[in-house]
């Protein structure tokens, strides 16, 4: 095989990516060090895949940056030439090192008392700046968990927007109120229908918004409006042309009775 | 930490001294990229967190064992973060979820890839990206992100293990393409 052969078989990309078997790797790193162009292709595939990984880089939250230093510097502290390290670790490492720190602390009891009062001093002060930052952290998780559920709708909004399945239906505003605007998703293929209210007058007391589908002329409820951010499911629905919004009664009507403020069709 | 920069061979170097300004340099200049990956891969914030640590204390204590002949820095640590993530993944059992969850996970998949594109820094560069086709795509998000070995890959997408072969190169080459594009306009 020449190496222009061996360049379009597709072994460079998958060593790149990790998909190589052991004698795979031997193989690709010996005709690379042998063929220079092989290894210029070897280099293009690897700024390939690391521009796509970069694409996605998410800049760490602040705090973290401290805590991997602490933990670095206290393991740093802490690995002795007797090997004992890893007494601060979090959970994880904690289990997996457990029989091998039960050894160590054996050891530590057997070899001098002096060092067990030392290392038990430490420890101590460790602990209770551990426990003030898991304090910290566990505040942080707390925020970031009322983040990310706001995150989690906007990534299926985003997800339902970008997917080409989905027709977008803009409801234009009616007579009643023109500068009311709402959005209608809806998947054609599996019937899912969404709504996002841009605008619309508040509704009055004991009145709701209803969402209508127009299905070969005649109104098919989708279903009550609920105020809010994003994109709210709604009933799914087949072969539709239409989509319009009325202000009915609390609760909807099984036809629409109310004025329409928004309509688009499809 | 101090400002000083460092090139890649001096970082290398003055992280296998165990200079703990170079980790910072490492940090402050490849955390979100490696964040990212891992985010990716394990999907949730707290546990990427987790894994963002093992990473550092993994790349601090396995630096000597890093070989420049065999790719660049940003590589080696970027297959760190990944090992690592998809291993946590793993450990509990995510993987089995996964392969399970198949018929729903054309949703999940969508999920996952515009998840990222609401990252105000992606603005600009998830349009690189989404040039990519998606079939392409998704295939190297699997192999690559998700840890699938490419047979797991083919019975996953329905497709022959050899047109999983032709379709990774296929797909790194429009990677290139539009990179090599991209780096014309500027």
């Amino acid at each position: 095989m020449n190496s222009n052969e061996y360049i379009a078989s597709g072994l460079l990309e998958a060593y790149v990516l990790g998909l190589a078997s052991p004698e795979e790797r031997k193989e690709v790193e010996k005709y690379a060090s042998l063929y220079p162009e092989i290894k210029l292709e070897l280099e293009d595939i690897e700024k390939a895949i690391n521009m796509y990984t970069s694409e996605y880089s998410i800049k760490p939250p602040s705090y973290l940056k401290e805590k991997i230093f602490k933990r670095i510097i206290n393991e740093t502290i802490t690995s002795s030439p007797t090997g004992i390290k890893s007494i601060h670790n979090t959970t994880h490492a904690n289990k997996q090192n457990f029989s091998y720190w039960s050894i160590a602390a054996s050891f530590l009891v057997l070899v001098s008392g002096g060092f067990a009062i030392h290392f038990g001093i430490r420890a101590g002060k460790l602990d209770s700046s551990l426990s003030i930052m898991n304090k910290e952290n566990s505040a942080l998780s707390d925020s970031i968990k009322v983040i990310s559920s706001g995150l989690a709708q906007l990534q299926s909004d985003a997800a339902i927007l970008k997917d080409p399945m989905y027709k977008i239906v803009e409801l234009k505003g009616l007579k009643a109120a023109p500068e009311s605007k709402a959005m209608v998703c809806w998947c054609p293929a599996d019937k899912k229908v969404y709504v996002e209210i841009d605008k619309l007058p508040a509704a009055p007391q004991g009145m709701q918004y209803q969402l209508w589908a127009i299905v070969d002329g005649k109104p098919v409820s989708e279903g009550m409006l609920t105020m809010g951010n994003g994109l709210h499911a709604m009933k799914d629905v087949d072969n539709a042309q239409a989509f319009a919004i009325t202000l009915e009664k609390e609760g909807g009507n099984p036809t629409p009775k109310g004025e329409m403020y928004v309509m688009g069709t499809i | 930490m101090n400002d000083k920069k460092f090139t890649e061979e001096e970082l290398v170097a003055s992280l296998k001294n165990g200079d703990q300004n170079a980790l910072g340099f490492l940090y402050d200049n490849y955390s979100a990229a490696l964040f990212g990956v891992i985010v990716r891969i394990v999907e949730s914030q707290e546990n990427a967190e987790d894994v963002l640590q093992e990473v550092f204390v993994k790349i601090w204590k396995n630096i000597s064992s890093y070989d420049k002949s065999k790719g660049k820095l940003y590589t080696w640590l970027i297959n760190v973060a990944r090992n690592s993530a998809i291993d946590s993944l793993r450990v509990k059992g995510h993987k089995i979820k996964s392969q399970i969850q198949s018929l729903d996970n054309s949703v999940n998949n969508i999920n996952k890839q515009h998840s990222i594109t609401i990252y105000p820094d992606h603005i600009g560069l998830k349009t690189l990206v989404s040039k990519m086709k998606p079939e392409y795509r998704q295939l190297i998000d699997k192999l690559y992100f998700e840890g699938y070995t490419q047979e797991e890959a083919a019975e996953e997408l329905n497709i022959p293990i050899g047109t999983v072969k032709t379709r990774i190169r296929a797909a790194i080459g429009q990677l290139r393409e539009i990179f090599m594009e991209n780096e014309a306009i500027k």
